[in-house]
């Protein structure tokens, strides 16, 4: 099902569809089987004791207490379950209901920054305030500068938003440059695609053929394309 | 020690080693979700019908037959005829084609991989990836610019030119569809 994207350029704003796109190359119809049938997964107790306390050599030699074997082997019904949360120094495991879902964030060099209650994004792409044309960048050093980690095709929905579209592609294709994208009153935030998804930068790359038909792509990236700081300054 | 790969160019063989993979989290940090009581964070676990809690490293998963016995080694097939796995990468010449960088456009990138060598000039080249040995390597994309060389591993997307009729049968419908500065801040964790 096509998103909606409201999109403001040159002083109008339209609400368009915003689609997936297909594979390039299709994924193969793979499945495993053995000489009986189909193979499938499924989820069983290990029956092996992790971080279990106190294990010394003596302990071992004497007897399994890494072992468990109460439950070893039995399988655990996905439809049957629910995560629960328990403290692990606990003797008996009991879950636990009033916790606080909090996000440790920290640095690219592991340090931590700060804690914050669970951030949950919301999509943004078709709200009150339209998703911004900002600065352009050369067609070539955006396409080169970023991690593309999705691509998503506009299209129009009527007549009107038709003009619309194939007027802002051949305005970038012309120019051969590539519009950063910006939501928020300042058109300066990222864009979330879906409820509780990721926060992406977002550009927008436009073609016209010659039989006057648009193209035009909104590529989403969270990743710059260059070295972390520390192979950075090995290289150096 | 870092692995090589070896491509192919026209009648020219280039051989680069491959880098730490390069993500979000290695250039911009990121954020771990917890659950969290009174300043002691919890582990997660799966509670059973029968309210017994289980740890989520108690639990693991084989690959059964229909009758439920463990089965390894398996099979795989494409329409019953059984797969051929292809080589990694890295015990194979891979060949290179130069491409239009426009293609960087309709290229969903999953991985990125800094590559050590020279001898490629700037420019967009097309090729397959496959870290172990595979049924169906990656698409991936050689990005060359004058500060170094980018493996792209990802997958290639089709993307359509359109007229006042869009063509809704071409596109996927299950396809995942306040700074003022110059810098675009990409720290969003």
């Amino acid at each position: 099902m096509a998103l909606t994207l409201h999109l403001e350029y040159g002083g109008r704003s339209a609400r368009v569809a915003l689609h997936g796109l297909p594979l390039a190359k299709p994924k193969l119809a793979l499945h495993t089987a053995s000489k009986v049938g189909e193979v499938s997964l499924r989820r069983l107790v290990t029956g092996v004791r992790r971080n279990a306390d106190g294990l010394d050599f003596a302990q071992l030699v004497a007897g399994d207490p890494e072992l468990d074997l109460a439950l070893a082997g039995t399988e655990v019904d996905p439809d049957s379950t629910t995560p629960a949360w328990f403290d692990p120094s606990a003797s008996i495991a009991t879950p636990i209901g009033d916790f606080a879902d909090v996000d440790v964030v920290f640095d690219a060099h592991g340090v931590e920054k700060t804690r914050r209650p669970h951030l949950v994004r919301r999509s943004n792409l078709n709200e009150l305030h339209p998703i911004k044309l900002g600065k352009r960048l050369p067609a070539n050093d955006a396409l080169a500068g970023f991690a593309f980690k999705q691509t998503l095709q506009l299209a129009h929905v009527d007549g009107l938003s038709f003009e619309f579209l194939r007027d802002l592609a051949k305005d970038l294709a012309a120019k051969n440059e590539i519009a950063v994208l910006g939501a928020g009153p300042k058109g300066n935030m990222p864009l979330v695609t879906r409820e509780s998804g990721t926060a992406y930068r977002a550009f927008l790359h436009g073609e016209v053929d010659q039989q006057g038909r648009y193209k035009l792509l909104l590529l989403l990236s969270d990743q710059e394309l260059k070295l972390p700081d520390k192979i950075a300054g090995d290289a150096g | 020690m870092a692995r090589a790969l070896s491509f192919r160019l026209a009648q020219i063989t280039l051989s680069f080693e491959v880098a730490a993979k390069v993500d979000k989290k290695s250039l911009y940090g990121y954020a771990k979700r917890i659950a969290e009581k009174d300043g002691k964070a919890l582990s997660r676990g799966l509670l059973l019908a029968d309210g017994r809690l289980l740890p989520t490293s108690a639990v693991a998963s084989i690959r059964v037959d229909p009758d439920g016995s463990p089965v390894d080694p398996i099979e795989t097939y494409i329409d019953d005829k059984p797969a051929e796995q292809k080589p990694s990468s890295f015990d194979i010449e891979s060949p290179l084609q130069a491409v239009p960088m426009a293609q960087l456009a309709a290229f969903q990138v999953s991985d990125v991989y800094p590559l050590i060598g020279s001898g490629l000039a700037p420019g967009l080249y097309r090729t397959e990836f496959s870290y172990r040995k595979s049924h169906q390597p990656k698409d991936a994309l050689l990005l060359s610019r004058a500060d170094g060389v980018f493996m792209l591993v990802g997958a290639g997307k089709l993307s359509t030119f359109l007229d006042l009729s869009v063509a809704y049968d071409f596109f996927d419908t299950q396809a995942e569809a306040d700074d003022d500065g110059d810098e675009l801040d990409f720290s969003m964790i």
